[in-house]
């Protein structure tokens, strides 16, 4: 067993991430801590926790958000390490070097390479002067008095993001540059609510890419490797849906290429615990498009075709020790797809959905791994980021996995809150999906594929019945039918 | 006291009655039995049986059936009529979805025409401007920057006049 400095480690998240990261720092032994926010009620991370905190805000999100209440409630449990997960402070300098100051170890990157990844300008700059492959671009920073006129000049279609963003929020894509600039207008707002900070960052829109991403890990003594890439390309806003690894995009060529591009990446900023370089890639090539300095929600679909766990490596490598193995020890067998379970009506064009988690029964079957972060019994709320579950499957290739994928989201029943669950059966039956071409606007070109099927008339017929012989009030109403009446027709209006 | 089960945005007559020596029938005659089998439902009409996981809460069913999920709600035909005709009248501006008051560019007794920006809220990671349905004098606001709301929840109201 590995020796750690540190004995406990307090988890700086909800979720289905709290959960999965919890059950990590159990295995290895060390007790595990969490905050919490009483709007979540009971939840499978709580079931894992050895001591709790709860926090409290503004508003629940601001509670996640709040550093001194945080740190206070690690010294109070005796947190000696701090795992922050994704989203919330994970991207946060500040809150890595206070973790650091207040003598707890940090479990992620360097503070100053979390600054310099999560400064979308910077990060370019530092990955372009070294020679990797970077998309047109014009930056706010530069001369913020031409900016408009610069991002007018690289031409439609425009995607607009801000500088200080991250995870899709707050990006815009502008058509057509008649309306640019009430586009800036509204990205600068809405880059300044999000980040606090109104800064804007403009490249040209590459139209149907793929978003290629590769899984790095570096250590403190100096080594990088790279896991193998995912492809994110089904996504919706910016935000991803499903993701796989490999992609079924890349030639045994191009995937040493850009894994290879990513490592570099990594070993220039002398990378330390896990992250992502993400990538967008058309006929022409790949360009950079950022590095996440975080564990990611679809890392899981890395550790079904490497067999690592991905949080027990950022523990080793926060405490200091050496990669236990080398790129060549790195093995890929398979095909991993991750399917994220997001409470979101795909009917309603995909309005966010809350309620009560009447029935929740995981999918089960080989390969099939189910990470929650809610529990039967518990509610929904709009609070906080709407995904519930992830759902990752690995099969001998990619036709099975997709059959595995297929198969688990039938089975998984989520009663009380509308999901998206027959909106991905959908999306990975489609017939582009199951060749592999696709890219990230497939989902928007196929609105389709969220209205759902018409309903057979067998199926209507069992559901009406199930549903009147299953509701007291109807079900009463109906008994109370004479017999006689009911003999000479059947009771419609 | 007859009604409609919604599924989805179609409402469908109930069609069902008690069949002539128990048990109940569908109007075209096809006996229905439901009946609970290891902690799941078996549902038969006619030759047809399948089997489901059902849910009840309140008014609304949720059926898990061949690998979807289904909503289903029960409306009294007197209720659904009431439903329609408030639907119709009221100017109000309803919440399309959960979420949290971002925003609010009118204040009561102001003036507005259909179609102008009266709020923005935020769901999730979106901003979603809302539009007044109609023509009228705005009244009293209910909800604060920084609140939630329901999807359904009345933001504002629109009065006649103007």
């Amino acid at each position: 067993m590995t020796d750690f400095p540190f004995a406990s480690v307090l988890v700086v998240n909800r979720g289905e991430i709290a959960a999965r990261v919890l059950r990590t720092v159990r295995a290895l032994g060390l007790r595990g801590l969490l905050i919490a926010h009483e709007i979540d009620g009971r939840t499978p991370a709580l079931d894992l926790t050895d001591d709790v905190r709860l926090v409290r805000g503004e508003t629940p999100v601001a509670a996640f958000l709040d550093i001194p209440q945080i740190l206070a409630a690690a010294r109070e449990m005796g947190a000696e390490a701090i795992h922050p997960g994704y989203g919330f402070l994970s991207e946060n300098a500040g809150f890595a070097r206070a973790v650091e100051d207040a003598g707890m170890t940090w479990i992620g990157p360097a503070p100053e390479t979390i600054e310099l990844m999560g400064d979308k300008v910077r990060a370019r700059a530092f990955v372009g002067e070294r020679g990797f492959p970077l998309a047109p671009s014009a930056t706010e920073d530069d001369a913020p008095v031409t900016f408009a006129e610069r991002a007018r000049a690289l031409g439609a279609p425009l995607l607009l993001k801000p500088s200080a963003g991250g995870g899709g929020k707050g990006m815009r894509i502008v058509r057509d540059m008649a309306l640019l600039d009430d586009e800036l207008a509204r990205a600068r707002s809405e880059a300044q609510r999000y980040f606090g900070d109104g800064r804007l960052f403009a490249e040209r829109y590459i139209e149907r890419p793929r978003h290629i991403e590769v899984q790095i890990l570096g250590d403190t003594h100096g080594a990088v490797v790279h896991l193998f890439e995912r492809e994110c390309s089904l996504q919706r806003r910016f935000q991803k849906v499903i993701e796989e690894a490999p992609s079924p995009a890349l030639t045994e060529t191009e995937r040493a290429e850009i894994c290879a591009v990513a490592a570099g990446i990594a070993r220039a900023c002398r990378y330390r615990g896990a992250g992502t370089v993400e990538f967008i890639r058309d006929e022409n090539g790949f360009y950079f498009l950022e590095m996440n300095t975080r564990l990611q929600v679809e890392h899981p679909v890395t550790e079904m075709i490497t067999g690592l766990d991905l949080v027990a490596e950022q523990l080793r490598v926060a405490a200091g020790h050496p990669l236990s193995f080398t790129q060549q020890d790195v093995r890929r067998d398979g095909h991993a797809i991750e399917a994220r379970i997001y409470a979101e009506d795909p009917a309603r064009d995909f309005a966010p959905t809350a309620g009560p988690v009447l029935r929740l029964r995981p999918p089960t079957g080989e390969g099939v791994r189910f990470d929650a972060g809610v529990l039967e019994g518990e509610s929904v709320n709009t609070a906080f980021d709407p995904m519930l579950a992830k759902l990752v499957v690995h099969g001998a290739d990619r036709t099975q996995a997709l059959e595995r994928a297929t198969t688990a989201l039938s089975e998984l029943v989520l009663l009380g809150v509308a999901s998206n669950i027959t909106y991905l059966r959908a999306l990975l039956e489609d017939e582009d999906v199951c060749a592999g071409r696709i890219h990230t606007g497939l989902i928007a070109e196929k609105p389709e594929l969220a209205a759902g099927k018409p309903l057979e008339p067998e199926t209507l017929a069992s559901l009406i019945a199930a549903a009147a012989l299953s509701l007291p009030q109807v079900r009463g109403a109906v008994d109370a039918i004479p017999a006689l009446h009911a003999a000479m027709g059947a009771w419609r209006n | 006291m007859q009604g409609y089960l919604i599924i989805g945005e179609e409402a469908h007559a109930l069609a069902i009655c008690p069949a002539m020596g128990g048990g109940y029938r569908l109007a075209d005659g096809a006996p229905l039995t439901l009946r609970e089998s290891g902690g799941r439902m078996r549902i038969q009409v006619g030759e047809t049986v399948r089997e489901a996981e059902i849910v009840v809460a309140g008014e609304t069913v949720w059926i898990h059936l061949e690998g979807v999920a289904y909503e289903i709600t029960w409306r009294s035909a007197v209720e659904r009529l009431a439903r329609s005709a408030d639907g119709e009248a009221d100017g109000a501006v309803h919440a399309p979805m959960p979420g949290a008051v971002v925003k609010v560019l009118v204040q009561p007794g102001d003036v507005v025409r259909a179609g102008d920006v009266v709020m923005v809220i935020e769901s999730m990671k979106l901003e979603t401007t809302l539009r007044a349905p109609r023509p009228g004098v705005v009244g009293h606001g209910r909800l604060a920057v920084g609140e939630s709301f329901e999807r359904g929840a009345m933001l504002i109201e629109i009065g006649e006049g103007g």
